[in-house]
């Protein structure tokens, strides 16, 4: 937690492709949350996507060329909050590494890192917040995206963020913390096997008895969301911010 | 030699791509944890470790009571043969007058038939060198009246141990064990009676190794 | 080269209930023993000294397997050295027939799978019987493993029953004790007409030129101790250090492997029987195998040499959970086998397996010696796209690089998104789309794909 006199003013939003195109409406929610934290958010428009996909595929020169563009977008912001974990964890545990050759670049880039936050532990771990005043009555479950759980840590910041959720009962889905599938290029490259992990994901959703998906990665929230529907189930798949903003009933 | 190029080939070939590549500082040489329980901890350790793993173990006060548990062990296994290997902590159990009741050879009589005789053998009775209290375990080292396939071939194998030969852990252990193994070619740690898992993960007791394992812990 | 790709092998495992259930019960049980075995001890404490100890050994390889070699030697053992496959079998038939030997038994050996040693032994017309009780199964059945620790969890009691009717021509009902009780007998037999025993080993101890071999049947006491002569097939980078190193690793691999403190054996060999000793075998013989590890020596991959074969990495694997270890058509499976198996047999053949993973990191999390495996994948999927020459094809490799100039100007990827959004309404129902064409149908294969929201973020920030 952060004293009152270096608490953040202004942070810039990291929207990223995948939230940029199918999920808007977590980005406004977000903007909101952190308007209500007593912040200043600005939106750098040049953003596009932080190279995932390419790196993932092992075309790490092209994630560096990504890399560089979010560097020079990004580098005057004293905050960079995203709402998905995914793309926190390139920023900081992965671009470093695309600069071995550069030592210079290569401390920029790991500055910006610091510098970059997934929502969740932004507003716990940061401003020390843990309640919105939300209200959404549901039964839900919490679905930790791998590379916020295992690469960033990122455990008790939503759950404590959930706590606070008037009327929301959570029903774990019970440890270990297990994969949803998507794995990123892996979902399309390895469909049947995807597949499978997902058919196991919503197995355990369906064994908590809610009704709400939450999460805070939108390449997990579109693989549950597109199996849910597959099979015709009602379960709704919304994004932690969503719920904090007050944006469902 | 075909052999002798290989090696300092392959030696070679090793070093070669490990110049310029240097390992990270080792931090200690020491096992983590150096503390010695108390004796009456280690045996309580011993023998819940010792169970969990399907072995039985009987706490004896003396000699008269160590051999007591020994023959009741003999009588339950319904033994047609034993043979007995020599050690510290059977010597004085008499083990020679048992032979009017049971079948008993001590392991130095079996001559060139060591392999035939023990096939047979219903159970083995050896000591042990060492013990290991964190996991319930025996050492037994290679031993010239002690064939190694006493406490492999037979059916049952019992051993008797003294709770002075107790240590925590392997770690502790392994200084001796470090001595033993430039005495000696051929050292066992057992816990336990063989088992597998192999078959749908049951755990089945009783694989290639003895069905059972009875240990009796002398205090003295 | 195989003819199917991995996702295709993937999709006949996926619908092979006998193996799901067989792997929902192995996987499952093996997880939670291993989280209580492994909560009994400083497990991050020792998972970090298991790391410093591996890497101590392979960063001075040469001189820890000079010492341990000189050591076997001392200790009475014929040491030999194979640089690959060929020759390491090549020296086991001539030490085979040396001793006239026509009868084998065998334990505890994945290198010697690795190597194809059986194949070798029956041509020379030397009989090998494996004595790990899974081992023996999947050898009269004809099977490969299907795990690094248990190679016949497939196959269910019923299905072990029938192998031993049909290759054994012994009928049994299919009880497990009984069937165990068959095994004793029948490789009791074996054990005692053996005139030469084959084994791994877990670890080469440099100290003392020692081998260490962790089993809980007994069977490696059999082998290593009752015929005449005993090889040990070696590693090279088995080699540990010293004795101190051991207890670490003697802490933690039963607990990674199978939820035990310790294996029931652990056999600790010097050598043959010396004078004096009551029995043990008159000769052993040592051959310390290369076969293409070397190779990842002061490469990034050095670090999966630390491998301790425990097998936790496949236990946790979201991946192996569903498909199982034919999927991967390859001797070593799983997360390390994904890494292992490229990196030593090349990328040329292998570039599919490094992508048989979601990178959700539950191998890193789980693995005693720390490897970073998905590290090692993302650095094998780069090797495979940016090397030469590249085994991916060139429309992906030409697809990301248009993608990357592509996502660098604003406008472009602006004006993307808006076809692509046009392009996708067209097989949009009811707020979702079931079916798109290629590249999206290998999506929607096995779920539906959301459609791209009519007003993107940036659109809208305009009106924030």
């Amino acid at each position: 937690m952060i004293a009152e006199t270096s608490r953040p003013h202004r942070v810039a939003l990291f929207i990223t492709c995948l939230g940029d195109l199918f999920y808007p409406q977590v980005g406004e929610a977000t903007v909101r949350l952190l308007r209500r934290a007593g912040l200043t958010v600005g939106f750098p428009r040049r953003q596009t996507c932080c190279g995932q996909p390419a790196y993932n595929s092992g075309f790490h020169h092209v994630t560096r060329q990504l890399a560089e563009h979010f560097v020079n977008v990004f580098d005057n912001a004293e905050y960079i909050v995203t709402p998905f974990g995914s793309c926190a964890a390139l920023v900081k545990n992965e671009y470093p590494h695309l600069f071995d050759d550069d030592p210079k670049l290569r401390e920029r880039v790991e500055a910006l890192g610091r510098r970059t936050y997934e929502l969740t532990s932004f507003l716990v771990d940061v401003l020390g917040m843990d309640d919105f005043g939300a209200t959404f009555a549901a039964r839900a479950t919490y679905h930790d995206g791998c590379h916020a759980y295992r690469g960033l840590g990122i455990y008790d910041a939503p759950r404590r963020l959930l706590a606070h959720v008037r009327g929301l009962d959570l029903f774990e889905m019970g440890s270990p913390v297990w994969c949803c599938g998507f794995g990123g290029t892996f979902s399309v490259r390895m469909p049947d096997t995807s597949g499978a992990i997902l058919e196991e994901k919503i197995r355990r959703i369906q064994a908590t008895g809610a009704d709400v998906v939450v999460s805070t990665e939108f390449g997990c929230m579109m693989n549950i969301a597109g199996g849910l529907a597959r099979r015709g189930l009602p379960l709704r798949v919304i994004h932690l911010a969503s719920i904090l903003a007050g944006d469902v009933r | 030699m075909k052999t002798e190029i290989t090696r300092q080939e392959l030696l070679a070939r090793i070093h070669s791509r490990l110049d310029g590549n240097p390992s990270g500082p080792r931090t200690s040489t020491e096992f983590p944890d150096q503390a010695w329980p108390s004796q009456e901890e280690m045996v309580a350790q011993f023998v819940a470790a010792l169970e969990r793993a399907s072995g039985r173990v009987y706490r004896a006060a003396n000699a008269g009571e160590a051999r007591e548990r020994l023959i009741q062990v003999l009588r339950q296994s319904q033994a047609q043969r034993i043979v007995w290997a020599e050690g510290s902590s059977l010597s004085d159990l008499a083990l020679d007058s048992l032979n009017g009741e049971f079948h008993m050879t001590c392991a130095t009589d079996l001559g060139n038939s060591v392999r035939d005789v023990l096939a047979q053998t219903d159970v083995g009775i050896t000591g042990a060198d060492y013990a290991i209290a964190e996991t319930g375990t025996l050492l037994l080292c290679a031993h010239p009246a002690m064939p190694r396939l006493l406490s492999a071939l037979t059916t049952v194998h019992v051993a008797v141990v003294q709770v002075n030969q107790l240590f925590p852990t392997f770690a502790h252990l392994a200084p001796v064990v470090r001595k033993q193994a430039i005495a000696v070619s051929h050292m066992t740690l057992i816990t336990g009676p063989s088992r597998t898992g192999d078959i749908e993960q049951v755990i089945t007791i009783g694989a290639h190794g003895p069905r059972e394992l009875h240990v009796i812990l002398r205090e003295a | 080269m195989s003819k199917t790709t991995f996702d295709e092998r993937a999709r006949s495992a996926i619908a092979d209930e006998t193996l799901q259930r067989a792997l929902a019960r192995v996987l499952n049980r093996f997880r939670v023993d291993r989280d209580i075995a492994l909560g009994e001890v400083d497990t991050l404490r020792l998972r970090q000294r298991a790391r410093e100890i591996r890497d101590e050994a392979l960063s001075h390889l040469d001189q820890y397997l000079a010492q341990f070699a000189d050591n076997a030697a001392r200790n009475g053992a014929v040491v030999h050295w194979a640089a690959d496959a060929a020759e390491a079998n090549r020296i086991a038939v001539e030490i085979a027939q040396s001793h006239s030997v026509t009868r084998v038994t065998k334990a505890k050996s994945m290198l010697t799978e690795e190597i194809g040693l059986n194949h070798a032994l029956e041509a020379a017309g030397i009989s090998v019987v494996e004595t790990d009780l899974g081992e023996w199964i999947i050898q009269l059945a004809g099977q490969r493993p299907a795990h690094i620790l248990w190679p016949a969890h497939n196959l269910t009691r019923t299905q072990v029953a029938q192998v031993f009717a049909r290759h054994l021509g012994v009928f049994v009902p299919d009880d497990i004790p009984t069937m165990t009780a068959l095994a004793r007998r029948e490789l009791r037999a074996k054990f005692l007409e053996a005139e030469m025993g084959i084994s791994g080993a877990n670890f080469a101890l440099a100290e003392t030129g020692t081998v260490v071999l962790l089993t809980n049947e007994g069977n490696a006491r059999f082998v290593t101790g009752l015929p005449r002569v005993y090889v040990a097939m070696v590693g090279i980078e088995k080699v540990v250090p010293t004795w101190q190193d051991l207890a670490v690793l003697l802490t933690l691999l039963p607990r990674s492997a199978t939820g035990q403190r310790i294996t029931t054996y652990v056999n600790l060999i010097n050598g043959p029987r010396r004078v004096g000793e009551a029995d043990g075998p008159d000769k052993m013989h040592l051959i310390i195998v290369d076969n293409g590890r070397s190779g990842l020596l002061g490469t990034p991959y050095q670090e999966a040499l630390r491998c301790i074969r425990c097998s936790a990495c496949l236990n946790v694997c979201p991946v192996y959970q569903e498909v199982g270890g034919f999927t991967y058509n390859a001797v070593y499976v799983g997360p390390i086998g994904a890494v292992l198996t490229p990196a030593i047999q090349g990328l040329a053949r292998y570039h599919e397996l490094p992508h048989a993973s979601s990178l959700c990191f539950a191998c890193r999390e789980a693995c005693p010696v720390m490897i970073d495996l998905p590290r090692l994948l993302l650095e094998l999927r780069r090797q495979a796209a940016e090397g030469q020459p590249s085994p991916i094809g060139w429309m992906e490799r030409l697809g990301f690089r248009l993608f990357g100039w592509g996502a660098r100007q604003t406008w472009l990827y602006e004006l993307a998104a808006k076809i692509g959004r046009f392009a996708l309404r067209r097989f949009a129902r009811d707020g979702r789309v079931p079916f798109a064409p290629f590249p999206l149908s290998r999506w929607t294969r096995a779920r539906d794909f959301p459609v791209l929201d009519p007003r993107p973020f940036r659109e809208r920030w305009k009106s924030q």
